[in-house]
C-alpha cells in the first residue's frame, strides 16, 4: 500500500512520466511478442525436404490439445532428422514441421491450411478437433494433401470419400471396446446393467452419444438417456441432478475434457452417486485429482498411460521433458502419428504421390510406440482403413490415487 | 418436481447467485465511481484464483491465508493498471476505457496460457464432508463459500455505509465534481476502488476456483455473468448487484436444470433487454449523460 | 477541393488500382487472394459498424447481424437451392428489418448501457442459431453453402474459383464502403455527426434523433447482412461462434487503431491489422498478445488511429523545418 502511495506520487510529481514508463513496458513487450516470428527456425539448407503442416489449435479454448498434437510431430522429426531423415529409394529426405495456429476456428483453420497448401507447398498435413479439420477438409481433399488428424464423430465428412484423409486417434466408439470389457471384467457384469451419457451441447457430444448408444446396443446395456451441458456452464450440479434421476449403474462422459470430467465426478459423488464413471477423453489424471480431491473414486480413464511402463514410453517422456519442458499423456498418445506416415512414405518409395503414399498408411502396422500396437481399421464399417487403433491403456482412480489398470486391444466386432 | 429437486435447485441457485454478486459488486464500483467500461474484470478473477492455486496447491500454504494474499496481490495489480492505463481516460468517451480494457483481455488471458500452462487445474478443497437438506445434499464447502460471499458483501455494504473512505467513494458516485469540491482526493479514491473491486472478483475467483476448476481463459465467462448482473441492477449499486446476482444465479440453476443452458442465457440476456427497454437505466443505476 | 483531400483521393485510387491487380501482382497465388477475400469482409464488417459509431455509439451486436444475413443465404440455398445472388438481397433485407424492429427499444439506452444492450441482442441472436438445432443446425452449424455460378450469353463464371470470388468480395466491399461513403458526405451524415457531438442540442434543433438512429443502425446492419451473405458462401460452413461477440470485437479493433474519425480509418485498420494477424499465425499466444498491446498503445498514444499519423508527421516536420529556420 505504502509503495503504491510513494509511485502514485511520483507519478503526481511528473517524476517518471506515464509514457515514459508505459512506452519503455510497451517497446519490451513488443519486442517479446514479434522475436519468435523473426526467428523462427530456416529452413534445412542442404539436401532434401518433405515439408509437414500443422494446422493447429495453438490459442483458444482447445490449444491444450494442439500444441500437445504439435509437440508429437516436432520431437518425431527431430528424432528422424537425427538419424539421418528418411530413405527415399536410396535418397535421404530430411523433415520440416511447419504450424500455424487455428484459434480453433473453422475459418482460421481454413486460412491456415489455405497458407499451408497453397503457399508453403506441403502434401501432409496434420489437425486436431473437429472444428479445425472442417475447415482443413475442404483445401487437404481436392489437392490430395495427406490429412492426419484427431476428430471424433462428424462421420459425414469421413470414410470413402475422403481418401486422403486420416483419423490417427482412436474416438470414443473404438475405446469402447477395450473400456467396457474392462468394466465388466473389474464391476462385474451384473452391477453394470444400466448407463446414462453426459456431454457437450454441440456435433461432438451428439457424435459421442451416437458411439455410446451403438456400444450399449452391443453388450446389451440399458441406455438410460443422455445430458448436455453447456461450454460455458460454471456448476455442474444441473446436469448432474438431472441425470441421476434415473439413476443408472454407470455414466459415461464424453467428450468431455479434464475440468469438466472432474467437476461432474465431484458433482455426482456429492450428491451420493456410487457407481463407475468413465470419461474417454479426459486424459489428464492430475487434474482430475486435483479438483475432485477426496471424490476421485472409481474413475474410468481409457487411452490414458498415467505412468510409462515400456522402454520406449519411457524413452518418449524423458526426451519430451528435455525437449518441451513437460509431457503429458495426452501428447504421448499423438507421438506415433509421425511415424506412421513416415513408415507410409518409406513404403511407398515416394513422398510426391500422396495417393500411393494414402494406400501404403492403410497397411501400416506400428509394433512398439506410446500407446503400444498400432493398425488402421474400419473397412467394413467405412469401407477404407483410415481410423487409427491401437493398445487402450486404461487408468483407474480410487480413492484418490491413479494406477494403470488395463492395457487390451480393442475387441472390435467382425463388422467393424 | 419433487422437494429434493426444489430443494437442490434452490441451493444452488443461492450458491451461484453470491458468488456471482461477489464478481458484479466489484465491477458495479468500478463502474459507478469512476464510470468506465471495465471489461477485463473477469482477467482479476482468473488471476485470483491462480495466485491462491500457486500458493495453496504448489507452496502447500494455508488456503484461508492465501485468500487474502490474493486478494492483496490482485488489489495492487489492480491499482497499478489504474494509475497506469484508466486514468488518462477518465472523463473520455467509454469507448476508450472498452478498447483498453478489451485489450488486458487478450493480454492477460493470453499471457495467462503462455504462464501457467494450457492444462486445467484445481485448487483443492480444505472443508469436505456435508449434509442432507430436505432430501437434498449440501456440502459443507459450499455452504462455507457461500457464507464467506455473503459475509464478504455485508462487510462491504458497511464499509460503504460507515466509514469515511467508503463515504467519500459513495460521494464520488454520486457527483464527482462536487464531492472534488469538498475537498475528497477523487484520484486515490479512484485507484482505491478500482483495487478494491478487482480484489473482490479475486476472492471469488479463489472460491469458485476450489469448488469448480481453473483455466487461464475462465476469465471471459465471468466478464459476462458481471455484466449482465451489473446492467440488470443497475450501475453503481450494490443492493442492486446482490439481486441482479441472486436471479441470474437462479435462472441458471432452475433453467438449466428444467430446459437447457442456452435457454438459460437466452432468458437472461432477454430479461435484460426487456428491463433496459422500459427502464433505460437497469433496476436501481445512476444515469450517465 | 483542398490539398488534403486531393492527396486522400489519389491514395484511394492507387489502393483500388492496386487491389483491382493484385491477383496479377501475387500471380494469382490463391493464398494471398484468400488473405485479400479476408480483408474484403473484414473491412465491409469495419466500416458498416462505423457508419453506426458516426451517431456516437457502438453497437455489440454488429456480428449477430453478420450472423443473420450468414444464415439467411445459407438457409435459402440449402432449402430452397436459391443462390447467393437473390440470397444477398434478401440477407440484406432480413437483417435490416429484424435490426428496425429491435432498435425502437434498443434505442432508447444510451451510453454503457446501449453496449449492453446491443450485446444482449448479439448474445440472444447467436444463442438462438444455437438452441433451435432443428432449424439452424445448432452449435455445428450449416454445410456445404455452395458458392453462386454466373451465366450470362458469352459469359460462365464460376465463383467456386478463388480469383472469381476475390473480385466478388471486392466489387461487394467496394460497394458497401461507397454506399456509406455517400451517406457520410450527404446532409444526412452531418446530421449524424451533430448526433454524435451532441444528442440534446440536435434534438434542440429540430433534428429527430430517433429516427436518424433508427435508420441508420438499419442501415448499417443490412450491410452487414449482405456481408454475412458473401462469407457464408465463401466459406461454405457457418456455425454460430462465428457471429459472436469476438467478431464485434474485433471490428472495433479494428476501427480504433485505424482510426474513429473518417472512413479512411476502418479500412486502412482492417487492412492492416489483417495483414499482421496473417504475418503472426505461426506465433501463437503472442499473437494475441500482440492484440492486446496495439490497442492500448493506439488508444493511449494515437488517440486518432493510424489515419492521423500522416497529419502528425507533418506537423512535426513543420515543427522541426520552425526551428531550423
Amino acid at each position: 500500500m505504502l509503495e503504491l502511495e510513494r509511485l502514485t506520487k511520483l507519478f503526481e510529481e511528473g517524476k517518471i512520466t506515464r509514457r515514459t514508463f508505459l512506452s519503455t513496458a510497451s517497446a519490451l513487450g513488443l519486442t517479446a511478442a514479434i522475436s519468435p516470428a523473426l526467428l523462427s527456425k530456416p529452413a534445412h539448407a542442404e539436401g532434401k525436404v518433405i515439408k509437414i503442416g500443422g494446422a493447429v489449435p495453438l490459442t483458444g479454448p482447445v490449444a491444450y490439445w494442439g500444441i500437445s498434437t504439435m509437440q508429437g510431430w516436432v520431437d518425431g522429426a527431430a528424432v528422424i532428422n537425427e538419424k539421418g531423415g528418411i530413405d527415399i529409394g536410396g535418397e535421404k529426405h530430411m523433415l520440416e514441421i511447419i504450424t500455424y495456429d487455428t484459434k480453433g476456428t473453422v475459418a482460421d483453420a481454413r486460412a491456415a491450411t489455405t497458407r499451408l497448401v497453397e503457399q508453403d507447398q506441403v502434401k501432409y498435413v496434420f489437425s486436431q478437433a473437429a472444428a479445425s479439420t472442417i475447415g482443413m477438409l475442404q483445401i487437404t481433399e481436392p489437392a490430395k494433401v495427406i490429412s492426419v488428424v484427431a476428430c471424433w464423430g462428424y462421420l459425414k465428412i469421413y470414410g470413402k470419400d475422403y481418401p486422403y484423409h486420416f483419423r490417427a486417434e482412436m474416438s470414443d466408439y473404438e475405446q469402447g471396446y477395450a473400456y467396457i470389457p474392462f468394466m465388466q471384467e473389474h464391476y462385474g457384469k451384473d452391477k453394470l446393467k444400466s448407463a446414462a451419457f453426459i456431454g457437450p451441447d454441440d456435433q461432438d457430444g451428439i457424435d459421442c452419444n451416437y458411439s455410446y448408444k451403438r456400444l450399449m446396443e452391443y453388450y446389451g446395456i440399458k441406455d438410460l438417456g443422455v445430458e448436455y451441458f453447456n461450454w460455458e456452464d460454471t456448476d455442474f450440479y444441473p446436469i448432474v441432478t438431472k441425470t441421476l434421476k434415473s439413476n443408472p449403474d454407470f455414466i459415461v462422459t464424453s467428450p468431455s475434457p479434464p475440468g469438466i470430467t472432474a467437476s461432474i465426478v465431484k458433482a455426482a459423488r456429492e450428491m451420493g452417486y456410487k457407481g463407475p464413471i468413465s470419461s474417454p477423453a479426459a486424459s489428464e489424471t492430475k487434474t482430475i485429482l486435483e479438483v475432485a480431491g477426496e471424490y476421485a473414486h472409481d474413475v474410468v480413464l481409457p487411452v490414458t498411460c498415467v505412468e510409462p511402463v515400456t522402454d520406449s514410453q519411457k524413452a518418449i517422456k524423458a526426451r519430451f521433458i528435455k525437449r518441451f519442458g513437460d509431457f503429458n499423456a495426452l501428447a504421448g498418445n499423438y507421438s506415433w502419428w509421425i511415424y506412421g506416415l513416415v513408415a507410409a512414405i518409406e513404403k511407398a518409395g515416394t513422398f510426391e504421390d500422396t495417393k500411393a503414399v494414402a494406400d501404403a498408411m492403410a497397411t501400416v502396422v506400428l509394433e512398439d510406440t506410446y500407446v503400444g500396437k498400432v493398425t488402421w481399421e474400419g473397412q467394413n464399417s467405412f469401407g477404407i482403413r483410415r481410423q487409427g487403433v491401437y493398445d487402450c491403456y486404461t487408468t483407474l482412480i480410487e480413492n484418490g490415487k491413479a494406477r494403470l489398470a488395463d492395457v487390451r486391444y480393442p475387441e472390435l466386432p467382425d463388422t467393424y | 418436481m419433487a422437494l429434493d429437486e426444489l430443494t437442490q435447485m434452490t441451493l444452488t441457485g443461492i450458491n451461484l447467485g453470491l458468488m456471482y454478486a461477489l464478481i458484479a459488486i466489484g465491477l458495479t464500483l468500478i463502474f459507478g465511481i469512476m464510470r468506465i467500461i471495465q471489461y477485463a474484470h473477469g482477467e482479476f478473477y482468473m488471476l485470483g484464483a491462480y495466485v491462491l492455486y500457486y500458493w495453496a496447491a504448489v507452496l502447500k500454504l494455508p488456503y484461508w491465508v492465501g485468500i487474502i494474499v490474493s486478494a492483496a496481490v490482485i488489489f495492487v495489480v489492480g491499482a497499478a493498471l489504474q494509475l497506469l492505463l484508466f486514468r488518462p481516460l477518465h472523463g473520455k468517451n467509454i469507448l476508450y476505457s472498452l478498447a483498453v480494457s478489451m485489450g488486458l483481455i487478450f493480454i492477460i488471458s493470453s499471457g495467462g496460457l503462455l504462464t501457467f500452462g494450457t492444462i486445467v487445474k484445481g485448487i483443492p478443497s480444505v472443508v469436505t464432508g456435508g449434509v442432507m437438506v430436505f432430501g437434498a445434499f449440501y456440502t459443507y464447502e459450499r455452504m462455507v463459500i457461500s457464507i464467506v460471499s455473503a459475509g464478504l458483501i455485508l462487510g462491504l455494504w458497511y464499509f460503504l455505509q460507515r466509514t469515511t473512505t467508503g463515504m467519500a467513494m459513495r460521494a464520488v458516485s454520486q457527483d464527482p465534481e462536487v464531492s472534488s469540491l469538498q475537498g475528497i482526493n477523487t484520484r486515490r479514491i479512484h485507484w482505491i476502488a478500482f483495487g478494491m473491486g478487482s480484489a473482490m472478483a479475486a476472492v471469488a475467483g479463489c472460491l469458485m476456483g476450489t469448488l469448480l476448476s481453473i483455466v487461464p481463459t475462465m476469465g471471459f465467462i465471468a466478464t459476462v455473468k458481471a455484466f449482465m448482473i451489473v446492467i440488470l441492477g443497475g450501475l453503481g449499486s450494490v443492493p442492486g448487484a446482490l439481486i441482479g446476482g441472486l436471479i441470474i444465479g437462479f435462472i441458471d440453476s432452475f433453467v438449466t436444470t428444467l430446459v437447457s443452458a442456452d435457454v438459460a442465457y437466452i432468458i437472461g440476456f432477454a430479461t435484460i433487454f426487456v428491463i433496459l427497454a422500459f427502464k433505460p437505466t437497469g433496476l436501481f443505476g445512476q444515469d450517465w449523460d | 477541393m483542398t490539398e488534403n483531400t486531393k492527396v486522400a483521393a489519389g491514395v484511394w485510387l492507387i489502393a483500388i488500382a492496386f487491389a483491382f491487380l493484385l491477383p496479377v501482382i501475387c500471380s494469382y497465388d490463391k493464398y494471398i487472394l484468400h488473405v485479400g477475400i479476408t480483408i474484403a469482409f473484414n473491412i465491409a464488417l469495419a466500416t458498416s459498424m462505423w457508419l453506426i459509431w458516426t451517431l456516437g455509439f457502438i453497437s455489440f451486436a454488429h456480428a449477430g447481424f453478420m450472423g443473420i444475413g450468414a444464415y439467411t443465404s445459407a438457409l435459402l440455398f440449402t432449402g430452397l437451392g436459391w443462390s447467393l445472388w437473390v440470397n444477398m438481397w434478401l440477407a440484406a433485407a432480413v437483417a435490416g428489418l429484424m435490426a428496425f424492429v429491435i432498435s425502437i427499444p434498443l434505442m432508447r439506452t444510451r451510453a454503457v448501457y446501449f453496449f449492453m444492450a446491443s450485446w444482449a441482442v448479439g448474445e440472444v441472436i447467436k444463442r438462438v442459431f444455437a438452441y433451435y438445432r432443428g432449424i439452424f443446425g445448432g452449435w455445428d452449424g450449416i454445410f456445404n453453402i455452395q458458392p453462386p455460378k454466373l451465366v450470362l450469353p458469352g459469359l460462365n463464371i464460376d465463383f467456386s474459383s478463388r480469383v472469381a470470388y476475390y473480385y466478388l468480395a471486392l466489387v461487394c466491399c467496394g460497394l458497401i464502403v461507397y454506399v456509406i461513403h455517400r451517406i457520410v458526405r450527404s446532409r444526412t451524415g452531418m446530421i449524424y455527426w451533430s448526433i454524435h457531438e451532441s444528442e440534446i442540442l440536435a434534438q434542440h434543433v429540430g433534428i429527430n434523433v430517433l429516427k436518424h438512429k433508427v435508420i441508420a443502425f438499419s442501415t448499417a446492419c443490412a450491410l452487414a447482412g449482405v456481408t454475412g451473405a458473401l462469407y457464408a458462401h465463401y466459406h461454405t460452413y457457418i456455425n454460430p461462434k462465428t457471429f459472436d461477440i469476438w467478431q464485434s470485437e474485433f471490428s472495433l479493433v479494428h476501427i480504433i487503431v485505424g482510426g474513429l474519425n473518417t472512413l479512411n480509418g476502418p479500412v486502412l485498420g482492417a487492412t492492416l491489422l489483417t495483414v499482421v494477424d496473417e504475418l503472426l499465425r505461426p506465433t501463437g499466444w503472442y499473437r494475441v498478445i500482440f492484440f492486446g498491446v496495439v490497442v492500448i498503445l493506439t488508444v493511449l498514444f494515437l488517440p486518432g488511429g493510424l489515419e492521423t499519423v500522416p497529419a502528425r508527421l507533418r506537423a512535426l516536420v513543420g515543427k522541426w523545418r520552425k526551428r531550423s529556420d
